[in-house]
């Protein structure tokens, strides 16, 4: 640690750095119209010093794929515009998904900060819009081809110079979206949570007396390093591997990934080699993805609670070949990528549980059912455009049960059906934990949900859904059940139909029925808690039916209450067995 | 003084560890204060003590008394603790998980051991019925009586005390919530009922549901604990009006309390709010940053005008202190910033730097000074080494501090560990906590578009006056006010409070959409229902306030703006809209030009309650007439301890002046006065510390 910065002061000037992060995203949140913003909360801030290390990043909000983006993000922009092309005022943006987050609708906004003539630092954020042009409103496709059926594709540029709006620009994607008045709205917010940013800083250097922030930078980034190198040494040396299998473009087409953890004194090598060749769909994510859910799989694992920045990049080497489906090359469709983010971290886990099971978890259910809707709201006579998002059930942990419906591994939140009912012509009808859905383990996945949701248009309505897990539900870990599998249904009963991938139009009146998966079980469901499963029972989590054949415990329909005796002879037999 | 007008107002806090007793004379504006522990298991029991005392030592009777306010705890810690009422939850058909789901959030990026708290009413309890409104308030499924009748006859024999209705859309019209009120009320008449769209008629299904939740999970245990208060007060005597405070800083009759137990979370820290207006009342000042620093947290909080800022979005409980994982609350609140710093945080050391807070050694053990089994260094324990607290004079003396056990849990746990002196270690431990309640002001006046250095601070509570003047500094504020009695303003607070009731309708339209007979008749029935209330409430003046929630169309956060007085008009809808504009730049930085629309549609009544008239003392005196002592204390711009002088706060009279560093004490705070900082006494003697332009 540099001798200028004693525990104490580092320990102040750090939290107002967070504390200005944090302000950014309050500003960005409040003042958005992407419904993926404002109510989702898919948006993400960060501060990085002139020498493009991360250096903050908010906590309370913002989900990891932008934040573990948004470091190799930097490195294009130093690429395409040295320091001295950079001007006051300017804000260079991208959505290139192989430049950014690795997707079309995330717009990443860049705001170099100057003072004197000097750039001393970096604004960035990246927030989700609603809708980039293509195919289909939402962005979320999971069965184009091309990059160029998914949307507008916004090249690494300056968006306002010296200021003022590129109107080049704004003519363009005004030109090429759906919604252009939120798409411009939404530029506006993410620029002014970037002003927020730089005003902050400097009254935070002016306040504290701080010209230059490079040895400031350093001090927090050596410091983030040490402990990340000290967490990784008190892992076991070795190499550790997994090779996980999930659902593929097509129904009986299954991919993987493949990967080796090489775990080397304070150093981690992640390597991906072997996983599948990339894909003819949007089931494919470029590089900066996958290496965010890599480095988020691992700091969950071994420094949940410390801070995120260069620092906890440097230890750790992600590796993923070209051409594979986690590191596409282009132009390949990448609508689907965000379902790799739950697949990284399902084939990450199952490597560190070789070394280190009581820190990992078991599968989840992620945003893996998400229908976007559009068409024409015939209460106002505009397009408009829904992203139906809800998560599936959180894996199981070491010591703890998965948490029904829980934003894991992207983070973000739902939409109230009663706002989605004001604003768009749908009507939930139901939205329901469904019962024995969460894998079985001694500690039970999280519970997915069943979403219904009725068509109230007045022509018909454009669906995708880029589903996930109908094939293979989230894997339990070390002897845990995988969770529940998905289903995506059109006016379910008789003749119903099973929808897929595919981008789908249907009738006014429909009703399109979605289940959302559970998580993986954690460890052996013969161990868990006989009174936790009877809890279960009672609460119509798990039925009195898999209590017996998943679980092996006996209760009586009658008293409700455990029979220890059939129970514990049920679980002697069932343990022969298997 | 012996008198049998009634002519007293009474003001009572029951807090966590002491229960504070205010007691003003309407005629002289004389003050009286008792404070004793609290009796946790039966918190009435030292309260009626404590009144016992307070009367007795001023020779008033129970029956002189004109009014009484009190402020609890209660209604927060049967939540914390999971301690309420057996409670079921009758939802719309389809979404009885909507209380378990919730937004289906994570709080935290890495932490893959996050924990959701459990549902206040367990799933088995929560129950559909098969009906349904639209957005718009249409009824697209009629309820089924008797399938209603069948359910509560259930929820009856299974022993449920209280059921929270929450109904898709009934904010928009509560037909069937009112209906399902009706028919429990006929058939199990002992089960309370909390409606949705009586508790929070507004939209978001999962935030109103679990207020709705809280209110009924609450309820019962809030009402036994106001009746048993209430038998208690009149067996002593007592025939005047009982009061309870409410978050939003009003007051409502123990009736409203014991039906709407959301309303009084949070009483404490609002009632506090309210002591800083009032204490810039009498000092001239109206635009404050109250700061409140207590055991556990510091409570920061900004008052415009005289008025502290109202906010809707409200939590109880949490993981890990982390924001967005409590049980949301959405009833109107005073906007306070409260965080994990307190004299008891402890400071720890976390990847080599040094961390305060916001675990705390709470009232037991403590401190490690305190010498109860405490071994972990706090604020206390730091500030005690730095000399700013006088070992036999801590609570007046009756508690002794242990140097020498901060002493070594500083050492132990931060000075080794990180290399540094004991000294450093405690300055250290002091600047940390200093340093994040800085921000905490700096949130609440500057990102609010506020200049602290217009503004005035007021600090209270038992450790507020220790850190306050170096945060001051921080923020560059100049004045500094810190009341009499700075341990139990709190109490002061609830002298100070008007009657108030609020009512929310949502009512989505653009401007240039909404119909004024919409608008009017929703004011017709919160206002006649308004003044129904303030009547009631015994209330002779009154004031009616109209605001509206107004947002770009496209946005999901509204931003609150007054409706002028008077009939709803056109011209007046486009004032609004104006007023949006302006406040929306002022907020935010930028306006957008887009359409602006209405959402939620509100009424504040009040009902003005005479402020008490604080006796001001004509005495004056000077400083060495109140000096007690010496004492060396540690200042960062001497790099030394220096000699102090002392000063005992009840001898200090107006006019004296102090230069610092100082330190003044009190039974229930000390204040430290700071190098090159001046203080006065004035006429209230409140002491008035201005600081140096730099």
């Amino acid at each position: 640690m540099p001798e200028e910065f004693d525990p104490v002061r580092l320990e102040i000037l750090w939290s107002g750095l967070l504390s200005i992060v944090e302000e950014m995203s309050i500003t960005l949140k409040r003042t958005a119209y992407s419904e993926l913003v404002r109510e989702a909360n898919d948006f993400s801030c960060a501060l990085f010093d002139r020498e493009g290390n991360m250096l903050a990043q908010t906590d309370w909000i913002g989900t990891p794929g932008h934040l573990g983006s948004i470091p190799k993000i930097m490195e294009s922009v130093f690429r395409e515009f040295p320091v001295e092309t950079l001007k006051p005022g300017d804000a260079v943006a991208t959505n290139d998904p192989w430049l950014g987050s690795g997707h079309l609708p995330d717009l990443v906004l860049i705001s170099p900060i100057f003072s004197d003539g000097e750039i001393l630092a970096f604004a960035v954020n990246i927030a989700h819009h609603s809708d980039v042009g293509g195919r289909a409103a939402g962005g979320h496709i999971a069965d184009s081809r091309e990059i160029f059926e998914e949307g507008i594709r916004i090249p690494l540029h300056k968006i306002y110079r010296a200021g003022e709006p590129n109107e080049d620009t704004i003519k363009m994607i005004t030109a090429n979206v759906r919604e252009p008045r939120e798409y411009l709205g939404d530029i506006k917010a993410q620029l002014s949570a970037n002003f927020v940013g730089e005003r902050r800083l400097k009254e935070f250097m002016k306040d504290n007396q701080i010209e230059d922030l490079m040895p400031l930078a350093r001090a927090i980034i050596n410091t983030t390093e040490k402990a990340t190198r000290e967490a990784i040494s008190q892992v076991a040396d070795g190499t550790y591997g997994h090779e996980h299998e999930f659902d593929g473009p097509e129904p009986g087409s299954p991919v993987k990934i493949k990967v080796s953890i090489e775990v080397k004194g304070e150093q981690m090598k992640v390597d991906f080699t072997g996983s599948s060749p990339q894909t003819a769909s949007g089931l494919n994510c470029p590089f900066n993805y996958t290496y965010a859910y890599a480095i988020h799989a691992v700091k969950g694992s071994l420094t949940p609670t410390l801070p995120f920045n260069a620092g906890a990049l440097k230890p750790i080497d992600v590796y993923a070949p070209e051409g594979t489906i986690i590191n596409v090359r282009f132009p390949a469709a990448v609508g689907a990528r965000h379902l790799l983010s739950w697949h990284v971290n399902a084939a990450m886990m199952g490597a560190l549980a070789k070394v280190i099971p009581d820190r990992v978890l078991a599968g989840s259910g992620g945003e893996s059912n998400m229908p976007q809707f559009s068409g024409i709201n015939p209460r106002t006579g505009r397009f408009f455009v829904h992203v139906a998002m809800h998560s599936g059930g959180l894996g199981a942990r070491p010591d703890r049960d998965g948490i029904h419906c829980f934003a894991f591994p992207p983070r973000a939140e739902n939409t109230p059906a009663e706002v989605t009912e004001t604003e768009h012509p749908l009507r939930i009808e139901r939205l329901e934990l469904i019962q024995d859905s969460g894998g079985a383990g001694k500690f039970r996945g999280g519970c997915g949900i069943v979403v219904d949701y009725r068509v109230l248009t007045e022509s018909p309505c454009t669906i995708v859904n880029p589903i996930d897990w109908i094939e293979y539900g989230p894997p339990g870990i070390l002897g845990g059940k995988p969770g529940s599998t998905s289903k995506f249904i059109l006016n379910p009963g008789p003749g119903e139909t099973m929808l897929g991938k595919e981008l789908v139009r249907v009738p006014p009146g429909s009703l399109i029925r979605c289940y959302l998966p559970g998580g993986g079980g954690y460890g052996n469901p013969l161990e868990r808690d006989p009174n936790l499963v009877l809890e279960d029972v009672v609460n119509g989590i798990v039925s009195l039916e898999k209590a017996k054949t998943e679980y092996g415990v006996v209760i009586d329909p009658e008293t409700m209450k455990v029979n220890r005796e059939e129970t514990e002879k049920l679980r002697k037999s069932l343990m022969g067995s298997g | 003084m012996v008198s049998e007008e009634g002519r007293y107002r009474l003001g009572f806090d029951i807090g966590g560890t002491f229960t504070d007793l205010v007691m003003a004379d309407e005629a002289t504006g004389e003050i009286r204060i008792v404070k004793v522990p609290s009796t946790p298991k039966n918190p009435n029991i030292g309260a009626l003590q404590g009144l016992k005392r307070l009367l007795a030592e001023s020779n008033v009777k129970a029956g002189q008394l004109t009014f009484a306010i009190h402020g609890t705890t209660v209604v927060t810690n049967t939540v914390i603790e999971q301690k309420g009422a057996k409670t079921a939850l009758i939802t719309t058909k389809g979404f009885r998980d909507v209380l378990e789901i919730g937004r289906e959030r994570r709080v935290t990026q890495y932490d893959i051991f996050e924990e959701r708290l459990p549902p206040l009413v367990p799933r088995h309890l929560r129950r559909e019925v098969d009906e349904r409104t639209a957005f718009n308030g249409e009824i697209l499924k009629k309820l089924n009586r008797e399938e209603v009748e069948a359910l509560i006859r259930e929820l009856a024999e299974l022993g449920v005390e209280s059921i929270a209705v929450c109904l898709i859309h009934s904010y928009s019209n509560p037909k069937h919530e009112k209906e399902i009120e009706e028919i429990t009320g006929k058939s199990a008449p002992n089960i309370r009922v909390s409606l949705s769209s009586a508790v929070l008629p507004a939209w978001r299904e999962y935030e109103r549901t679990s207020t709705t939740v809280v209110n009924a999970y609450t309820r019962p245990k809030t009402e036994k604990y106001m009746e048993e208060l209430t038998e208690g007060l009149r067996a002593e005597g007592f025939r005047a009006r009982l009061f309870i405070m409410t978050a939003a800083g009003g007051i409502v009759p123990v009736e409203t309390a014991a039906q709407f137990p959301v309303r009084i979370l949070e009483s404490g820290p609002a009632a506090g709010t309210l002591a800083a207006s009032f204490i810039g009342e009498l000092v001239g000042e109206d635009n404050l940053i109250s700061f409140d620093m207590g055991g556990t947290t510091a409570k920061v909080a900004l008052v415009e005008r005289g008025q502290p800022r109202i906010t809707t979005v409200f939590e109880v409980g949490g993981y890990r202190f982390k924001k967005g994982s409590g049980y949301p609350v959405e009833v109107p609140t005073i906007d306070l910033i409260e965080i994990g710093a307190g004299g008891g945080s402890i400071a720890h050391v976390e990847m080599g730097l040094l961390k305060v807070g916001p675990e705390s050694a709470g009232a037991d053990p403590g401190p490690a000074c305190y010498g109860l089994g405490g071994t972990q260094p706090t604020v206390t324990d730091a500030d005690l080494v730095l000399g700013y607290l006088n070992p036999d004079y801590f609570i007046g003396g009756e508690m002794k501090l242990q140097k020498e056990l901060a002493v070594k849990a500083i050492e132990d746990h931060v000075a080794k560990p990180l290399g540094l002196s004991v000294i450093e270690a405690a300055l250290g431990i002091h600047d940390v906590v200093n340093a994040n309640m800085a921000r905490a002001m700096r949130a609440v006046s500057i990102e609010r578009g506020r200049d602290p250095r217009m503004l005035t601070l007021v600090a209270f509570g038992g450790a507020g006056p220790v850190h306050a003047n170096r945060l001051a500094e921080q923020n560059k504020i100049r004045k500094l006010v810190i009341p009499l009695a700075a341990g139990v303003a709190t109490a002061i607070g609830m002298l100070a409070s008007d009657v108030k009731f609020d009512f929310v309708r949502t009512y989505v339209a653009r401007i240039e959409e909404v119909n004024l007979d919409t608008a009017r008749s929703l004011y017709e029935e919160m206002e006649s229902e308004a003044v129904e209330l303030l009547k009631a409430a015994g209330v002779t003046q009154m004031e009616l306030v109209r605001s509206v929630d107004m947002r770009y169309v496209g946005q999901a956060y509204e931003l609150n703006v007054q409706i002028p007085g008077g009939e709803l008009s056109a011209g007046m809808v486009k004032t609004l809209e104006d007023s949006f504009v302006n406040l929306y730049e002022k907020t935010y930085g930028f306006t957008t030009g887009d359409p602006v629309e209405t959402v939620n549609w509100r009424l504040l009544a009040v009902g003005k309650v005479p402020r008490v008239k604080v006796k001001r003392v004509k005495e004056k005196g000077k400083a060495e007439d109140a000096l007690k002592g010496k004492r060396k204390a540690f200042f960062a711009e001497y790099g030394e301890y220096v000699e102090c002088d002392v000063y005992d706060r009840y001898r200090l009279l107006p006019e004296a002046f102090i230069h610092g560093p100082a330190i003044v004490e009190e039974r229930e705070s000390t204040v430290v006065v700071c190098p090159k900082a001046k203080a006065t006494v004035d006429e209230y003697l409140n002491l008035v510390i201005t600081l140096e332009e730099e």
